[in-house]
């Protein structure tokens, strides 16, 4: 086939998808795709901070959570203030951006658990901050969070809550953040940021700002997930401190990880996946009841056993991901390979 | 005037004084051997020296000009090349894109042909420029750390311990193609472990023994030297 056939063919079965969807299963899962587009929005933020750069972030909700809350408290009757959501989107994500450096610059020396261990605690401290804010003066409406917010609108025309308008809105910009992220990892800068994640001395002694760069795959990290939160208050019409919760970091990076890190292609992959199965999973409730004729095991604890096995089962045996990039895969296959060069490079010693 | 000169530099990490004072100095050309046993604080100078461990005092001088507070990723600007200890590689990436990360800081038209030479310098790497340079052996990996450093078009090169870790063979080869850069006109520090071949190979030797260097001169001198013979070459 042709290649801008297949594209044709791709862009025909992404823009007809909510349709079938809503045909053969309803509008509720028009909603999970929209949401799934979401995702895929924060993974490929995630991804370049931590597939790219190497740098593993546990608190990388509080930046969906400052977009969101920028978004909710600049276009909703909280403050009687009503911007477009033309503006409010790149200002979310510029000011995710500023919290990304303010996380990176005291981070930069710290790697692996330890920065794990401080970016949990940012995003605890953002979450609880946006929890407390509400005395003496209100200015997030604290645990009731912010309701009535404006949907995304241009003019006249208002996507209002339609799944559908959504959708297209994030499926257009689902693509341009994997395009964005597709050309930064092949730019110098995502050169920079592999050689950092590899060996950040041999960087250095390449001439890489270590800090500048570190600090760079912050911010861009963080203005993803800034855009993705302005998103999400504008589809949601209401948010509050619940939805921006560690168990939320840690779902995002299981989708980078689960679908494989550092590739685009592949965290959208997880994403989408990671997003579908939990709701797919409500139906073990009905699925028993027509088997066994009666339900046998709860399916709210059934679907987290069930999801928690899957992601275990995965990582035991694809551990670079269900999608990984072609050098990741290589890496962690090599083993055998690598024994076998070694001989043959005692053996061409010996013979040069 | 003196390539390189270090004067009086202390340096301490972890609350450990690990330089005391010491002085060194590079003539343009020269290859220079720092020798000694593990823990003896080379690596900790050379680190020092490109400004990746602070220094406590002294000063660090390239042609005159104090380097001692430019940050690590300038020195490259200044022609200092590092082939580090383990030698550092972007193990997930190929080997034709670690050296291409060696000509991260140029702009000159030249990077491609260099590349070639490099590839000409190590016929091997040629035949897996494609390949993970993590999946390569020890002495192959140190061949890629060592022409990732030569892209940077070097005129003062450190080696951190080429040595390590590789059969005697390879050692061997290694040095040789040491040599060949040498010859190159490039002037070379070479930090080791390794005492005899990196005498046997060197102008001149300092010997560095918990923070101090406690004998200088030239190698071949050195090599003579009942007590570098006993306490180095195992004689």
């Amino acid at each position: 086939m042709k290649p801008f056939m297949k594209t044709g063919l791709y862009a025909l079965l992404l823009l007809t998808l909510p349709f079938f969807t809503d045909f053969a299963f309803g509008k509720t899962w028009v909603r999970i795709l929209d949401f799934a587009l979401l995702y895929v929005m924060l993974a490929l933020g995630l991804n370049i901070v931590v597939g790219f750069a190497g740098l593993l972030d546990l608190g990388y909700v509080a930046f969906f959570a400052v977009g969101a809350y920028l978004y909710a408290l600049l276009a909703s009757p909280h403050f009687g203030l009503h911007l477009p959501f033309w503006l409010l989107l790149p200002m979310g994500a510029f000011a995710a951006g500023i919290f990304g450096m303010l996380l990176g610059a005291p981070t930069l020396r710290l790697r692996g658990d330890y920065l794990a261990i401080v970016t949990l605690g940012f995003g605890e401290i953002i979450r609880i901050f946006l929890n407390n804010l509400n005395a003496p003066y209100d200015i997030t409406g604290g645990p009731q969070g912010i309701d009535l917010i404006d949907p995304v609108s241009l003019g006249q025309f208002s996507l209002n809550h339609s799944v559908y308008g959504y959708y297209f809105l994030f499926l257009f910009l689902a693509l341009g953040t994997a395009f964005v992220s597709t050309r930064l990892q092949h730019s110098r800068i995502g050169r920079a940021w592999v050689a950092i994640r590899e060996d950040e001395i041999a960087a250095e002694a390449m001439g890489i700002n270590t800090r500048n760069v570190k600090l760079m795959a912050f911010a861009m990290g963080a203005s993803f997930g800034g855009l993705s939160g302005g998103l999400f208050a504008g589809f949601e019409g209401f948010v509050s401190p619940e939805s921006f919760s560690l168990t939320e970091s840690i779902m995002i990076l299981c989708m980078v990880v689960l679908g494989g890190m550092g590739h685009v292609r592949g965290v959208i992959f997880g994403s989408v996946l990671l997003s579908i199965l939990p709701e797919a999973l409500r139906y073990v409730g009905p699925a028993q009841q027509s088997v066994f004729g009666k339900i046998y095991v709860d399916p709210s604890s059934l679907r987290m056993l069930l999801f928690g096995l899957a992601l275990i089962l995965v990582m035991l045996l694809r551990p670079a991901g269900l999608w990984p990039s072609p050098e990741r895969r290589r890496e962690l296959a090599a083993q055998g390979e690598t024994a076998r060069h070694e001989n043959t490079n005692v053996y061409d010693a010996a013979r040069d | 005037m003196k390539l390189l000169e270090v004067k009086n530099l202390h340096v301490s990490y972890d609350g450990i004084k690990a330089v005391k004072g010491i002085d060194l100095h590079l003539e343009k050309g020269e290859i220079v051997a720092l020798i000694g046993a593990n823990g003896a604080g080379k690596s900790t100078t050379l680190r020092a020296i490109c400004g990746i461990t602070p220094m406590h005092s002294g000063k660090i001088l390239l042609e005159g000009m104090d380097i001692g507070k430019i940050p690590p990723h300038h020195l490259v600007k200044h022609g200092i090349a590092l082939v580090p200890e383990g030698r550092g590689l972007f193990g997930r990436s190929s080997v034709e894109e670690n050296l291409l990360m060696g000509a991260y800081s140029r702009r000159d038209r030249e990077i491609k042909a260099d590349l070639e030479k490099i590839y000409a310098l190590f016929p091997r790497l040629a035949e897996r420029r494609k390949q993970a340079s993590g999946t390569l052996s020890g002495g192959e990996q140190q061949m890629v750390s060592l022409g990732r450093a030569l892209m940077t078009k070097p005129r003062l090169l450190f080696l951190d311990e080429p040595s390590m870790g590789l059969a005697p063979i390879m050692v061997q080869k290694i040095f040789e193609i040491i040599r060949t850069v040498a010859s190159g006109g490039v002037t070379l520090l070479l930090v080791e472990q390794n005492a005899r071949i990196a005498l046997s190979m060197s102008t001149r030797g300092y010997v560095m023994e918990s923070g101090n260097i406690i004998l200088s001169g030239a190698s071949s001198m050195l090599l003579d030297n009942p007590q570098v013979k006993a306490a180095y070459l195992g004689q």
